[in-house]
């Protein structure tokens, strides 16, 4: 990967990566930290990565920072947190897209990167499998899961309201 | 069985209920005929009597409990909702969708869980992840080295004024009285210097004064008859003219140090030992002559450092014989101050350089210039100096 081709994979996919990780992360500033890094790492590795797989290659490795920063933050209680962030990023959105941003953070990281790289992205599932190290089976199970669980929740919702 | 007025309530209430037989009715109707005020009792007791109501439910197929979706239907839709299918199969499971209300249901809900793909979130800092890997190099003109330049030269100008203002200050004068004390006769010498002396000439006179003047004091006469050899010697014949009279210039003692960290100290005392050792029209001229040998070595001290023509003016008023001397001390002050620098140096900030250099800037400069020459033995004052650095001459 050449200078060039980097910082159009910058202008590129930036903002794709920032959204799948704050997404995740539901935490600008560590998002940003994670974003930062993993462009980092891209352009140190730049030789290694041919142009046409430097968004799947971003990818996977700002998903790993970010399941390295989770296990890290782990003993941290980021419940409360991402919930104010959830307030403050989702003023603004509609009922459905804030019931499915809610329904999103019941699911565990990996149905929620699942999903995300699915719908956001449009990788399919052995794409999502080589970026998250899974299998394409597991891949499918995890999703049609996370895609139940997702369901439940607005059904439950929809009841509700 | 008895009915009469006490017990007939409970017969009414088991007749509404019809839970009486037949022999027990008719005996209540009996009763009641015979007692026709409580039939209207009977017949409010019949009206709080519910009737029976047929009632239907209207939307019973709300109550109906949904045929299960197959799972390999919903895989399908899963797969379907994925993009994961090809298109023949997607076609089959959409039809198949449309035609089952129970999977066109599932199907709407499931379309809500699928993520916006247009929804944006940017992130504020790309511009700080482009990497440009050539440096912009600016070309410089003229007109910029020439500014760069006259900037830098301004700064140096300023820097060296600011750290040497009464040096500078005291060169300039001492350039001045050197020139005006160089035009004075050398007595024994018979030399007239017209033209200003350099330091080096002046060394050359005062090589030639020890020979005249040891003539005189081999003959017993005081040393203020003929030209001064050395200020110490000076002082030594205001103190006691016989004590050494063959002391000569070319054993000075400039480099005995604790003689001439004494040195104010002996003109002082040698100004007030004055009456006890000579006659009073000499020592009145050994007094003046001790004064202006004071000024002398302040002078001398002082390295070429001028003295205030006020302070010269009422001696040579007095007498022309103790003038005399005078020119060969400023001869000598060109010649002491061509000595070693090692030697002399310690003269220079002891006496007045301290009065006139005395600022806080000088005074921590001349403490760490000290403190340098003592760590690393350099010795200073050998070197060309420019613009207040000096570059060690070898």
């Amino acid at each position: 990967m050449t200078e060039r081709e980097y910082n159009d994979c910058v202008k590129l996919f930036a903002d794709n990566v920032y959204r799948f990780i704050l997404k995740n992360l539901r935490h600008e500033e560590d998002a940003r930290d994670v974003v930062q890094s993993a462009f980092e790492k891209l352009w140190r590795n730049r030789q290694e990565v041919e142009g046409d797989r430097m968004k799947s290659y971003l990818f996977t490795i700002a998903y790993n920072q970010m399941i390295d920063h989770i296990r890290k933050n782990k003993r941290v209680s980021l419940k409360d947190e991402f919930r104010d962030t959830d307030r403050g990023v989702q003023t603004q959105q509609p009922m459905a897209r804030r019931v499915l941003d809610e329904a999103l953070a019941q699911l565990n990281e990996t149905q929620r990167s699942l999903v995300m790289l699915k719908d956001y992205e449009g990788y399919s599932y052995v794409e999502i499998g080589q970026i998250t190290g899974l299998n394409e089976s597991q891949v499918k199970v995890y999703l049609h899961r996370a895609r139940l669980q997702l369901r439940e929740y607005i059904v439950k919702m929809e009841n509700v309201l | 069985m008895n009915i009469n007025r006490h017990n007939y309530e409970s017969y009414l209430l088991l007749y509404v209920d019809n839970e009486l037989s037949a022999a027990e009715k008719s005996a209540v109707d009996v009763f009641l005929a015979d007692n026709p005020d409580l039939a209207i009792e009977l017949e409010l007791l019949a009206q709080t009597k519910l009737s029976p109501e047929i009632t239907s439910h209207g939307n019973l197929s709300a109550l109906l409990k949904e045929e299960p979706i197959q799972p390999a239907m919903l895989d399908q839709m899963m797969l379907k909702l994925d993009g994961e299918l090809p298109a023949s199969e997607a076609s089959r499971v959409l039809s198949e969708i449309q035609t089952n209300p129970t999977a066109k249901k599932e199907w709407e809900i499931l379309q809500k869980t699928k993520l916006d793909p247009a929804e944006t979130i940017r992130f504020p800092y790309t511009e700080g992840l482009y990497r440009h890997s050539g440096s912009r190099v600016v070309a410089m003109r003229f007109f910029r080295y020439a500014a760069a330049a006259a900037i830098l030269g301004f700064g140096l100008f300023t820097g060296y004024r600011a750290l040497y203002p009464a040096n500078n200050a005291h060169e300039t004068e001492i350039a001045a009285g050197t020139n005006g004390k160089a035009k004075t006769k050398i007595p024994g010498n018979g030399n007239t210097a017209d033209a200003p002396q350099t330091p080096t000439e002046a060394t050359e006179n005062l090589a030639s004064v020890p020979e005249q003047a040891t003539g005189p004091e081999k003959a017993g006469q005081p040393a203020i008859a003929g030209p001064v050899p050395d200020k110490e010697q000076t002082f030594a014949a205001s103190n006691n003219i016989t004590e050494k009279p063959t002391r000569s210039i070319t054993q000075p003692s400039v480099n005995n140090q604790p003689e001439k960290e004494n040195r104010r100290d002996i003109v002082s005392e040698n100004i007030n030992k004055l009456p006890r050792n000579i006659s009073a029209p000499e020592s009145v001229e050994l007094e003046k002559r001790a004064l202006n040998e004071k000024k002398e070595a302040m002078l001398i001290a002082n390295n070429n450092k001028e003295v205030p023509q006020k302070e010269i003016k009422p001696l040579t008023a007095l007498d022309t014989d103790i003038m005399q001397p005078l020119p060969v001390a400023g001869a000598r002050t060109a010649s002491i101050s061509n000595e070693p620098p090692g030697t002399e140096e310690n003269d220079v900030l002891f006496l007045d350089d301290e009065q006139v250099k005395k600022s806080k800037l000088n005074g921590l400069i001349r403490k760490i210039k000290r403190n340098v020459e003592r760590r690393t033995n350099i010795k200073t004052g050998n070197g060309i100096k420019i613009a207040g650095f000096e570059i060690a001459a070898r």
